[in-house]
């Protein structure tokens, strides 16, 4: 057969294949209510984005937040009870178990700081201690590493704008059991000098953020990750 | 005319069987990278850290439509059930420590002991979680007279971290004839796109991904990705009766780090040119939806779009859909993701006998 015409069928070929290929995802019905549910998703964003515009966007009424710089020598810990990872073994069934969690302590402590970046050593339970640069919008950045280091699996940068979401705490979140045992050395949430709001993580997940007044990391935090609560200083 | 039409599906079914298979897509040696682009900087600014999420869609494909861990996790092996996991190497940390009962305990529950054992069961998340974690072993060590392999080593590390702490996204497929359940239909496009651009791309961080989508478990850590440049050609436009969705087609290569080469081989720097047996690829198409309409230049370069949709309907992840007509259904885009943090204690499915912290101390990398 002329190469041309091998060329001619292929492009017809080509032309019914993505032809069918199309009729068949349309067609499918999963396709057609995954649409459905995106096209929702869409108006309801608009729509909660319209309601902020009308009230006038509130610029970052979490200015007073905006005090977090960082000084050499200061240091934080923080408890973070995170999920175990069960359903990765190739054994594990349906059956397992909901996740147990179990909680980590992780020391901060400043090294240096200036007006763009701190430079942090966070010491990582069961592994060793990392450094890690936060900068002034919370972003944390870990050197030497690309593995996560568990805290930061929680958002912790403050949006640059709020909208009705956020708020004074009116009910204080209740914890976990498993912080019973550190209760008395967990950071107490001043409703008066506290500000919550929810946030996304990397994959649009809802995050429960309180940010307490002359604190260097959020006093709680919510993810489907698990639950993070900033523990008093030694004194 | 059904007629036609049927022998050109039937056609080109047997076209795609006979000349797209798995090693096609999978390429092990010196690849072309079809989505092939350079690993620019991220610029300053860009690593978000923990960071929320970026999700929109020029946003992304213009700073990072391609991007690689480093440092890279490292190849090793998955240590099947099969041949009792890892308990060689349990039997010599035995014998350093002056211990007993590991070898034992591996041979009856990682091993032939344990009923009704899959061929495909081993210690791949274990490894995968310690490749990611630790640093690679790269030589011999002797301790108290025994001598550990670079195997040895990467085998105990492996078993160290059987059982993790960290995060799970997606629902694991576990019967063995679903090809259409929720937990098979994600991971989605919106989360794997999402999860490549925003925790590789952004924050330069890795993620393992269990690679076979039906109910077979094998995971690997990612360990870089590159977006085809989107044009024009690639906007389907939207569906009249969903007019707030706009209809995208893109297409990624993924590099992930292999569990089945020889353990004691030292891992070679990632190179997408020269894949050799650490490394292997698979070129994925999905279709993403946005939440505006993409925008074009002159040269049907993209210069604007929407945020990518990731919707939850009632806990089960939307936004996409999977257009590998090319790769085997079950094993084509990730049944689940994961990212671990740190080991976890034994709670009776890793090896309670071994020494985590002796292991950690005396044979990490």
């Amino acid at each position: 057969m002329p190469p041309r015409l091998v060329l001619g069928f292929l492009s017809v070929l080509g032309f019914f294949s993505m032809f069918s290929l199309k009729a068949q995802e349309m067609s499918d019905p999963q396709v057609l209510k995954d649409l459905e549910v995106a096209q929702r998703h869409v108006l309801q964003k608009k729509s909660k984005l319209a309601r902020i515009s009308e009230r006038g966007l509130r610029v970052n009424e979490a200015i007073a937040l905006d005090h977090v710089r960082y000084q050499e020598g200061q240091s934080w810990r923080l408890a973070v009870a995170l999920p175990k990872v069960d359903m990765a073994r190739k054994e594990a069934s349906r059956f397992e178990p909901a996740p147990s969690h179990s909680i980590k302590l992780y020391q901060f402590n400043v090294l240096s700081s200036d007006r763009e970046r701190a430079k942090v050593e966070v010491s990582v339970p069961d592994r060793d201690a990392f450094l890690v640069s936060i900068d002034s919008k919370l972003k944390v950045t870990p050197e030497k590493s690309a593995a996560m280091l568990g805290f930061d699996l929680f958002p912790v940068s403050i949006p640059a704008h709020f909208g009705d979401e956020l708020a004074r705490i009116e009910n204080k979140p209740k914890l976990p059991g498993i912080f019973d045992s550190l209760r008395d050395k967990i950071v107490e949430i001043d409703e008066g000098a506290a500000l919550e709001f929810n946030v996304e993580d990397s994959l649009g997940r809802p995050v429960h953020v309180i940010w307490q007044e002359n604190h260097p990391w959020p006093v709680y935090m919510s993810a489907p990750t698990g639950v993070a609560v900033l523990l008093k200083e030694d004194r | 005319m059904k007629r036609i039409y049927l022998s050109l599906a039937i056609l080109l079914t047997l076209m795609m069987a006979s000349g797209c298979g798995d090693d096609d897509n999978e390429q092990t040696g010196n690849g072309d990278s079809e989505a092939g682009v350079p690993y620019p900087d991220v610029p300053d600014g860009m690593t978000a850290g923990n960071a929320a999420s970026n999700k929109n869609f020029a946003t992304l494909q213009r700073r990072v439509s391609s991007a690689s861990v480093s440092p890279a996790p490292w190849a090793g092996y998955w240590w099947p059930y099969s041949t009792n996991g890892i308990a060689g190497a349990a039997a010599k940390h035995d014998l350093a420590r002056g211990t007993g009962g590991s070898q034992s305990w591996e041979v009856s529950n990682h091993g032939q002991g344990l009923a009704g054992v899959a061929d495909w069961w081993g210690h791949c998340n274990g490894w995968a979680a310690a490749a990611l974690l630790m640093p690679e072993p790269k030589g011999p060590k002797t301790i108290n007279g025994v001598e550990f392999s670079i195997s040895d080593r990467k085998a105990l590390l492996s078993e160290v971290f059987m059982e993790v702490t960290g995060d799970f996204l997606g629902n694991r497929v576990n019967n063995p004839g679903d090809t259409s359940s929720g937990a098979f239909r994600d991971i989605v496009p919106a989360q794997f796109y999402l999860m490549l651009t925003n925790v590789i791309g952004l924050q330069r961080r890795a993620f393992i991904m269990d690679r076979f989508t039906g109910v077979e478990v094998w995971n690997h850590p990612v360990v870089a990705y590159a977006n085809s440049p989107v044009r024009s050609e690639d906007y389907l436009g939207v569906d009249p009766e969903f007019p707030q969705v706009h209809r995208v087609n893109v297409t990624t290569q993924i590099w992930w780090v292999e569990d089945n080469v020889d353990p004691n081989i030292v891992t070679p720097a990632f190179d997408p040119s020269n894949l050799g047996s650490a490394f292997k690829s698979r070129t994925l198409r999905y279709e993403l939806w946005l939440d505006a309409a993409p925008q074009f230049d002159g040269a049907g370069n993209l210069a604007a779009a929407g945020d990518v949709i990731l919707a939850n309907d009632a806990g089960r992840a939307v936004g996409g859909s999977w257009k590998n007509g090319a790769l085997p259904l079950v094993n084509s885009y990730p049944d689940y993701i994961w990212i671990p943090t740190g080991a976890a204690r034994s709670s009776g499915h890793k090896n309670p006998r071994i020494d985590d912290a002796w292991i950690r101390q005396n044979l990490g990398g």
